[in-house]
């Protein structure tokens, strides 16, 4: 295992830039989540990284060295597609041999290599089989199983979970997880989920139209959202974001409770409303209103758990409140970056 | 469970009756057709091929010989340059099958992998040239192989044949391996392949059966090959089956009618034993087209 590092990536396309200057340094044994809409440059990010491509600009760096000139197979890196990739006329075995016979390891050593893959990853019954008569789950570990063989420096997982039903795609959640803990590696995982890469990664790279908007720990993202972009992408569902005079004001859903709630707290923001609907959802309700006076009228959504009872009449105007110490700034540019009131309060 | 009016059911269930027994009629009689009108000839061409030559000329003909010999066959290796036109027949017909497969194979995955304009625009000309017929390049061709020295040499047909069905071969199989998933060869190449290895490790195998039909039509091609050979070689040294059958015939008489049936069924051999052998892998080429990815 080692470390990984992005030094200024970049990667055009005819023209057009498919990733734009993307620095990161991921830690040894550390797992980072690319976390973006489809089209963000983050697939291409991490071919970059396998050496499937070759940046227009920049360097990748693993283990401290420059791995940038290299071929794909000089750079011991293991990628898991989207489709497992699994070669069809191969059986399981020979799909998690592969790597080792194309390096010529004795046979001795491939069958241990194989056994010990195929035991931590269950699917010794399985070996036998050709990649068509297994499912969905199996076929993943199948490609687990083939990238970890061979001992890479990095793992790059592209999308792993998107071919499973939801109720797989949680399971398999947790067992990656707790597969990566067990092998202690360094791994990269793209995925559009939000949802997936909160519970999943140490870090999250957010990113939009090829460039990096945020890197942080999934309660930083999710806190402190560093512009609009990634206000709106992260949390389901998104932030609301009002557009004041010379910022946009932002505050999560659930932050926004009846004034009642609050009890005797005093540093507290009104917000009024005016409900549309609400959404009964089991173990909580969605409100999905417009602001009212005097914020300017927006569509908002506030999220009420079930445990407070609340009796709620569509089309009747409601005041809510949200901890001021919950709202968050952006700039009102296209950027929408972050601002902090606390050091416009002390520069004033 | 009870059937509160049967009457439509039941009439239902006789039309169906019906439809099955005319369409299995149908089909049995569609047999029959294809094995008069194909086998047949056949057939005659093996039963007369062991009728010795008395047997041939009289006037009620005999279904099956009734005297079963194998001296037409033994006349045919002794009389005639019968096993060298065999052979040669093999060298070109295997030649231009390998070739054909190499270079098409090669080029079709090149035209499948690299989206260039250039690429494009070549893979139509391809496809314009295997729209002329044999009659209208073999002028052309044989000034080229005049001018490289190649006349009356098996090379020349080797080459010639290989230019025919090379375009065919080009097309087929890059439908093949645009079916292929390029994740595949992706995978394999960050697995610790190069670029090479991974088309003989990974898409090699299974764009086998498309590589099988197109081997059998290269093969076939080759095999039943006429006019280059006509024009192309002159010497019986060289001379291929198909040219060298021909010469039996016509001119004044036939040269032997036992003969020529004999050399016939020695002829079609090869074809029937090549296709037999690659049968399975043919009809999973010819129907699926495309393998899926998984």
């Amino acid at each position: 295992m080692a470390d990984l590092e992005l030094r200024q990536i970049s990667k055009q396309f005819d023209r057009q830039f498919a990733v734009k200057d993307v620095n990161l340094h991921v830690q040894d044994g550390e797992l980072v989540v690319l976390l973006g809409p489809s089209g963000c440059g983050k697939s291409t990010l991490m071919r970059l990284i396998a050496g499937l491509e070759s940046p227009t600009q920049g360097q990748v760096l693993i283990g401290g060295q420059d791995k940038t000139p290299l071929r794909p197979k000089d750079r011991n890196v293991a990628l898991v597609f989207q489709s497992y990739a699994l070669y069809p006329h191969l059986s399981i075995y020979e799909n998690i041999a592969f790597p080792l016979r194309v390096r010529g390891v004795p046979s001795k050593t491939v069958d241990a290599k194989v056994m010990w893959a195929a035991r931590l990853l269950d699917i010794e019954r399985l070996l036998q089989r050709k990649p068509r008569h297994t499912s969905g789950g199996e076929r993943q570990r199948t490609a687990l199983a083939r990238s970890l063989v061979r001992d890479p420096a990095v793992f790059l997982l592209d999308e792993p979970l998107s071919n499973l039903d939801a109720k797989m795609r949680h399971a398999a959640r947790e067992e990656l997880r707790s597969f990566q803990h067990q092998v202690k590696a360094t791994w990269i995982h793209v995925t559009h989920d939000q949802t997936e890469a909160m519970g999943l990664g140490d870090r999250i790279v957010v990113m939009d139209k090829g460039r990096v908007r945020q890197i942080g720990t999934p309660g930083e993202i999710y806190r402190y959202p560093a512009d609009t972009f990634v206000a709106t992408f992260v949390g389901s569902p998104p932030m609301n974001l009002i557009a004041m005079d010379d910022h946009i004001l932002g505050f999560r859903p659930e932050s926004c409770l009846p004034t009642a709630y609050f009890e005797n707290e005093i540093d507290l923001f009104k917000v009024a409303f005016r409900l549309q609907r609400a959404e009964y959802l089991g173990n909580e309700t969605l409100l999905y209103a417009i602001a009212d006076a005097p914020l300017p009228s927006t569509k908002m959504i506030a999220r009420i758990p079930s445990t407070l009872r609340l009796d709620v009449a569509q089309g009747e105007r409601y005041e809510f409140a949200v901890r001021r110490s919950d709202l968050r700034y952006f700039g009102t540019d296209e950027l929408g970056a972050h601002i902090d009131r606390h050091l416009d309060a002390i520069r004033a | 469970m009870s059937r509160p009016d049967a009457g439509p059911d039941g009439y239902m269930f006789a039309v169906t009756r019906l439809n099955d027994f005319s369409r299995s009629l149908t089909h049995a009689l569609l047999v029959l057709v294809v094995c008069t009108v194909v086998g047949f000839p056949l057939f005659w061409m093996v039963a007369s091929s062991f009728k010795p030559a008395s047997e041939f000329y009289s006037t009620v003909p005999t279904f099956f010989p009734q005297v079963w010999t194998l001296a037409n066959y033994r006349l045919l290796f002794e009389q005639t340059s019968f096993a060298k036109y065999f052979v040669n027949s093999l060298i070109v017909a295997f030649g231009a099958t390998g070739l054909s497969l190499v270079i098409g194979g090669l080029g079709a995955y090149a035209l499948s992998r690299f989206q260039f304009r250039i690429v494009r625009v070549f893979s139509q000309l391809t496809l314009l040239g295997y729209m002329l017929p044999e009659v209208l390049i073999v002028i052309p061709l044989y000034m080229y192989v005049i001018e490289l020295g190649l006349a009356d040499t098996l090379f020349a047909l080797i080459v010639s044949n290989m230019a025919f069905t090379l375009p065919l071969t080009l097309w087929y199989m890059r439908a093949y391996f645009n079916a292929i998933p390029v994740t595949l060869e992706e995978s394999a190449m960050v697995e610790g392949c190069t670029r090479l290895q991974a088309f003989r490790r990974v898409v090699i195998p299974l764009a086998l059966p498309g590589l099988v039909s197109t081997g059998v039509f290269a093969f076939n091609h080759a095999w039943n090959e006429f006019l280059f050979a006509l024009v192309f070689t002159s010497s019986e040294r060289n001379k291929v089956l198909t040219l060298g059958l021909a010469t039996w015939i016509g001119q004044d008489a036939i040269f032997s009618w036992g003969m020529l049936l004999s050399a016939a069924v020695l002829v079609t051999i090869p074809v029937v034993l090549f296709y037999f052998l690659v049968q399975k892998q043919l009809v999973v080429g010819l129907t699926a087209g495309a393998t899926k990815g998984e």
